[in-house]
């Protein structure tokens, strides 16, 4: 590699660079250092290379011959060696921060060309016309670049093949390349009483090295938690988490991150305040009232934005009720619904209303002509969810649509749609119902934000009485951030939900026949074929559900369960109860649940440890 | 000891009178005890401004060093610390019947607002009692309470004197200093914790064990801590559960070493190898010894259990005695003749009630016999327990305790 380092001080460099390791280096020929002294090229009599920058300001500039000079001077050389053209660096306090990254970027360069800046900087027009990249060492000034040129030119070389007995690029497999470097000792064994631990000395390999590891990972997590998190992501280490628990929760992605924390920073005004910092919050709110609205086909005066999917279903439910006493006083949920749906409609009850559960056949769906059967003249609102939470059970929305409206197309459908919601392409005029809920934090979205849907038309009565915000619908200051993040969330989610399906089915029809072939017909599995594939509900029973879900956990395999197994309380899957599976089964039925991120690896690591656990807690069942 | 003025060179202070009960009964172990509870006074109101202790003649008083100091604070935890009968917020003045009318005036007034302002009208009833320590005063108790009076009365006309019926007393303590005070305020008791050594409580993370612990500390015992941990049939939860219980026990007991044994592996190896409906006396044996290794380690002379007579099928006479013969030392349980609703009583009064009652214990009956044998015999347990070799397991258990301090 040639690297020519161009400066006013060419002797501070070369001392920098003339020994150990890169000067080494050099001796052998793996690396051409080259120095010109920019004032040899000045056209000035008196050799001058600095001026006062226009407009006033302190000190003096670079100015832009001898710069441009001594450049052209140098690549001419270089390529009567036979180099071709350079990538020009300026060292500068305003480049792009040195790391190891970018190290390793400028070491893949045949011909790198270094510039020294001085003085208070350089013209800017040498800059534009010849410097590929300004790079600084970090956040303080110092009186020149020649400084910040040799510490560039000796962390680039250590990257350069030949340079270092082992290259550094070549070790990337290993958690060295993360996690910061444990503490080291070398001889004496004893120095003024401070003794080098024992493991070190006494011979065990496989000992050192779990303890180099842990006190790597120790000071990593202290220092700098920012590594930490990389590492512990990466494919390397055994703390990765998989995650099949994504029906729960999802994480959220780097991009919302930003825009939750760029939104809260940069739009602190109030969307209700009249001036020019609440109208830019608004704005804001508008635009993502417009991306979620655009993304289920709804005009944006249709989105009602709520804090959550809880409240926006307690909103439709309650709300259209209470604004429409004279519907009729039938209400009709599914026996399967989320607690949010079922719960606010047992309330109802104390205010005189019918509530009725319709049924769902043995795949979880709902029964449609059971279903047909129930729909009468008193009928106010029918609430069916549009993708079950512990199966993944797709309802027949719009098949309930059409048998509602041949009975009475006053009749309202409201569909909670928190799991399908960013999962299946959605259309509301196409699906037919009038209100549907969603969710950010299903889709790598913030908690904090949800909507309810409600058709143009449709009158429904607040929930909360306040500052009138949401169209008078949801009274309190809106959550921005949230909704911006949520806003982002729904645009990525959308964006990719075709290759995501594809990807997401991939990986749940591999687990599946992992298990199968592992298991045979010794399992049962809950969720139907036609299930969304994002969900795969699985009992291994006479393992019981709770128990296998901590022994995964411990294995950092994160699922979750419809039924909590405690001794004294009784919580079985209401879902699961519905669909006449056996006690026995429910109790050992886990949910795994997927997400856009899932890999196949996951898939296949997530296997081997869960028929590990199972193996292992089948010592301990009851016959 | 030598009497350290409480007000120093000022006219009055404000200060908390702190009585102790029976260890001022105790003969030449007195100094112990109160040396004891004194330090203990002191640990504890470290972080409510660190006061002065100042102790005399069997009573301590609590001194601030620096204003703000936050009185009822201070009151409400002197009066958790073993050893402490009551408390009194008490104004302190010299000796001289000149600053005690004062003082009382003083404190009779506050008195007086507190009672109007909490809703009180008409006429006030009080009267004066008069304690003499320092017996070379020259007026007698009578004497002194009757003058307070006196001078009570011209100062507050709405104020009548009724012996029988007071709406408060005013409490004149003449001794090196003069100490008045209406209230009275009622502690927790016992003896000071350490003062009555060491044990160790099996502490499961139900209602009972924690009340037993606080009712064996209560007599002075200090109190260390075993849990027994089967992930992944129990949660991490349940882990976390058990030592926030020894943080809420730890603002009577002081500090608590949480000893966490791993014990899945002797409990699977219970499971595989005896009879299911001895399993439950099997296990408790097993804890027992596991336990009575880790009090023995830590300088314990007992073990503490909650265990109640007949509450469930390992505590009835007959399973506790089969338990008892696997222990070498004394197990105490304090609960045994007590009622499920008095344990819980006492389990609201000293917090631990809301914490033990979420639902992580035990989270599932794997474990748990169908038909556990409630009369079990000694032999028949002793034999089945002999199927397997439990030492080497309960010894790797021992060697993978995790220890936690809380409080």
């Amino acid at each position: 590699m040639k690297i020519d380092v161009l400066t006013l001080f060419p002797d501070m460099v070369r001392a920098a660079l003339g020994e150990s390791i890169v000067g080494r280096a050099t001796d052998a020929g793996i690396i051409e250092l080259g120095y010109y002294q920019i004032r040899d090229f000045s056209e000035n009599k008196q050799n001058k290379v600095d001026d006062t920058p226009y407009g006033g300001g302190p000190g003096m500039l670079m100015t832009c011959q001898p710069l441009v000079s001594c450049h052209r001077a140098a690549v001419k050389h270089a390529e009567n060696s036979g180099y071709g053209k350079p990538y020009t660096v300026l060292m500068s306090p305003r480049g792009t921060k040195l790391s190891a990254e970018v190290a390793k970027r400028l070491s893949r360069q045949e011909y790198l060309v270094v510039v020294c800046g001085h003085y208070e900087g350089v013209d800017q027009r040498f800059i534009d016309s010849v410097c590929d990249e300004e790079i600084s060492i970090g956040d303080f000034v110092l009186t020149g670049g020649e400084l910040p040129a040799a510490v560039l030119i000796d962390t680039v070389s250590r990257f350069v093949p030949g340079v270092l007995g082992s290259p550094e690029s070549g070790g990337d497999e290993s958690f060295e390349k993360i996690l910061l470097e444990y503490p080291q000792y070398t001889k004496p064994a004893e120095f003024e009483g401070m003794d080098v631990p024992k493991v070190l000395t006494g011979g065990n390999h496989a000992e050192i090295c779990a303890w180099r590891l842990a006190e790597a990972e120790k000071i990593t997590r202290e220092r700098r938690p920012d590594l930490y998190e990389l590492y512990e992501e990466s494919a390397y280490s055994d703390k990765r988490v998989i995650y099949f628990d994504n029906s729960a929760t999802t994480r959220q992605t780097p991009r919302v991150t930003e825009t939750v924390a760029s939104t809260a920073r940069r739009f602190y005004g109030n969307p209700s305040s009249l001036t020019r910092l609440g109208m830019a919050a608004e704005k804001e709110l508008t635009k993502a009232r417009e991306t979620v609205a655009g993304t289920i086909g709804a005009d944006r005066s249709e989105i009602i934005f709520t804090c959550s999917g809880t409240e926006a279903n307690n909103l439709a439910i309650k709300g259209y009720l209470r604004a429409n006493r004279h519907a009729g006083k039938k209400v009709i949920v599914s026996a399967v619904e989320h607690p949010s749906v079922l719960e606010t409609a047992k309330s109802l009850e104390k205010e005189g209303y019918n509530v009725v559960l319709a049924p769902v056949d043995s795949r979880g769906v709902v029964d449609l002509k059971a279903l047909f059967e129930l729909i009468d003249n008193d009928t106010a609102l029918i609430s069916v969810m549009t993708v079950n939470s512990e199966t993944g059970a797709v309802m027949p929305i719009k098949e309930i649509a059409a048998v509602k409206n041949s009975v009475n197309p006053k009749i309202v459908l409201h569909t909670d749609c928190v799991q399908g919601y960013g999962k299946l392409n959605i259309d509301v005029k196409d699906l037919g119902c009038d209100m549907l809920t969603a969710s950010a934090h299903k889709i790598h979205g913030p908690r904090g934000a949800g909507f309810l849907f409600v058709r143009r038309g449709i009158r429904i009565a607040p929930e909360l009485a306040g500052g009138g915000q949401e169209g008078g619908l949801r009274s309190g200051t809106e959550n921005l951030p949230a909704i911006c993040g949520f806003a982002a969330a729904a645009e990525d989610a959308f964006g990719a939900i075709g290759q995501s399906f594809e990807n997401v089915k991939r990986c749940r029809d591999l687990f599946r026949d992992l298990l199968i072939e592992k298991y045979g017909d010794k399992i049962h599995i809950n969720s139907d074929v036609s299930s969304l594939p994002y969900i795969l509900n699985v009992s291994f029973s006479p393992v019981r559900a709770e128990v296998l879900l901590h022994a995964l956990e411990s294995q950092n395999v994160f699922v979750s369960v419809g039924s909590a197994c405690s001794s004294k309380k009784k919580s079985r899957s209401h879902v699961l109860t519905a669909m006449n599976v056996p006690v026995k089964i429910i109790d050992g039925s886990v949910r795994f649940s997927f997400s856009r991120f899932t890999t196949e690896e996951d898939i296949r690591r997530g296997a081997e440890i869960l028929f590990r656990c199972v193996r292992d807690l089948k010592r301990a069942v009851r016959g | 000891m030598n009497y350290v003025s409480v007000i120093k060179d000022a006219p009055e202070a404000r200060i908390i009178l702190v009585r102790i009960g029976e260890i001022a009964l105790k003969g030449l172990n007195r100094s112990t005890f109160e040396k004891n509870l004194y330090r203990n006074l002191r640990e504890k109101l470290k972080d409510v401004g660190a006061p002065d202790i100042h102790w005399s003649q069997s009573r301590f008083y609590i001194v601030p060093v620096s204003l703000p100091f936050d009185y009822a604070k201070a009151m409400e935890t002197a009066s958790r610390v073993f050893g402490v009968v009551s408390t009194s917020p008490a104004l302190a003045c010299r000796s001289d019947f000149e600053e005690i009318k004062k003082a009382a005036v003083k404190v009779a007034g506050e008195k007086l607002e507190a009672l109007k302002s909490g809703g009180l009208t008409g006429p006030v009833r009080f009267k004066v009692e008069t304690r003499r320590g320092a017996k070379s005063f020259t007026m007698t108790s009578p004497e002194i309470s009757c003058e307070l009076g006196g001078v009570l009365l011209d100062t507050y006309p709405e104020l009548v004197v009724d012996v029988n019926e007071p709406d408060f007393i005013l409490y004149c303590e003449v001794r090196e200093e003069s100490f008045l005070y209406t209230d009275i305020y009622k502690a927790k008791g016992g003896m000071p914790i350490g003062s009555n050594g060491k044990a160790c409580l099996l502490l499961s993370g139900g209602i009972d064990s924690p009340v037993a612990g606080y009712m064996v500390a209560k007599r002075g015992v200090k109190i260390c801590a075993v849990h027994f941990f089967s992930y992944p049939y129990t949660s991490e939860r349940a882990k976390e559960k058990v030592l926030e219980l020894a943080k809420i026990m730890s603002a009577y007991c002081g500090e608590i070493k949480v000893m966490v044994v791993p014990y899945t592996e002797v409990q699977l190896a219970i499971h595989e190898n005896c009879r299911d409906e001895l399993g439950t006396v099997i296990m408790r044996r097993s804890m027992m010894r596991i336990a009575e290794s880790l009090a023995r380690k830590n300088g314990c002379a007992a073990l503490v259990t909650g265990e109640s007579i007949g509450q469930v099928a390992s505590q009835t006479m007959q399973a506790m005695y089969c338990t008892d013969a696997a222990a070498n030392m004394p197990v105490f349980r304090p609960l045994i003749a007590m009622d499920k609703v008095d344990v819980i009583a006492i389990a609201r009064e000293i917090g631990t009630f809301e914490t033990s009652t979420l639902p992580y214990e035990d989270c599932c009956t794997v474990f748990t016999p169908k038909h556990p044998k409630t009369r079990p015999s000694l032999e028949e347990v002793v034999a089945e327990e002999a199927r397997y070799d439990f030492e080497k397991l309960e010894k790797e258990a021992i060697e993978g305790t995790e220890v936690f301090t809380c409080g």
